[in-house]
């Protein structure tokens, strides 16, 4: 039932379980996101609303659409936080997983996303599915990825507020903006 | 401000769970365009050990 949009709520909890890492190591490591690093999130999310709209409206090409051009916004920040760190002798910023850095990973996920969209959305039969399920018409797993996806996305709005708080956060940030002496 | 950037990306999902799917697709949009507005204002960011 409804096999695609389930297809994109894979992509929306696989989306969560990588920001729900990101979200543990900030906590976990004490090691506090930079702004690029913030961003790069706000990049994840975006490309899941895009799948969170094919869940709720069913697969169109519009929500294809704005989901590749968030991988390409996303993949653009990360790439500039990767040349930050390029240079020889340059240490990157936080710990490593897997030996790469989150900003790498990053980059590699967005050129990752965009090339697997573009496959996915060239499938025809998908687009017969039409038209809005409310709540209680959604399969268990778009179920499970709109509420992942919804909590995913509040705890970083207020963790970036408990960091950065109204204005600008600093470049290389050492302590939470709410809780600083 | 990123904080917000967040909130308008939750309203949006909102939007798109409430069925208003235009105005889903205009806010996911709008939130992209100022997310990369301020990408811009950090894309000059230079972190201390560079300096």
């Amino acid at each position: 039932m409804h096999p695609y949009r389930q297809l994109n709520a894979l992509g929306i909890i696989a989306i969560s379980a990588m920001l729900t890492y990101a979200f543990a190591d900030q906590f976990v490591n004490h090691e506090l996101p930079c702004p690029l690093c913030l961003l790069q999130r706000i990049g994840f999310v975006a490309v899941s609303i895009g799948l969170l709209l094919n869940v709720t409206h069913g697969p169109r090409p519009s929500h294809y659409g704005f989901a590749i051009a968030a991988s390409v916004a996303g993949g653009a920040m990360a790439l500039r936080q990767v040349s930050l760190h390029v240079i020889p002798g340059t240490p990157g910023y936080g710990s490593p997983f897997l030996g790469l850095h989150f900003y790498t990973w990053a980059f590699l996920l967005f050129a990752f996303m965009i090339a697997a969209i573009a496959m996915i959305s060239s499938l025809p039969r998908q687009y017969d599915d039409l038209g809005w399920l409310q709540w209680r018409q959604q399969p268990l797993l778009c179920k499970l990825a709109i509420v992942v996806i919804t909590i995913i996305i509040s705890l970083n709005a207020l963790a970036a507020f408990s960091e950065c708080g109204p204005g600008t956060c600093p470049d290389n940030p050492e302590q939470y903006w709410l809780f600083q002496d | 401000m990123i904080a917000l950037l967040f909130l308008l990306f939750f309203v949006t999902a909102g939007l798109a769970l409430r069925g208003k799917k235009s105005l889903a697709l205009a806010g996911a949009y709008l939130s992209l365009f100022l997310s990369l507005l301020w990408f811009l204002h950090h894309a000059s960011d230079e972190l201390p050990i560079l300096l």
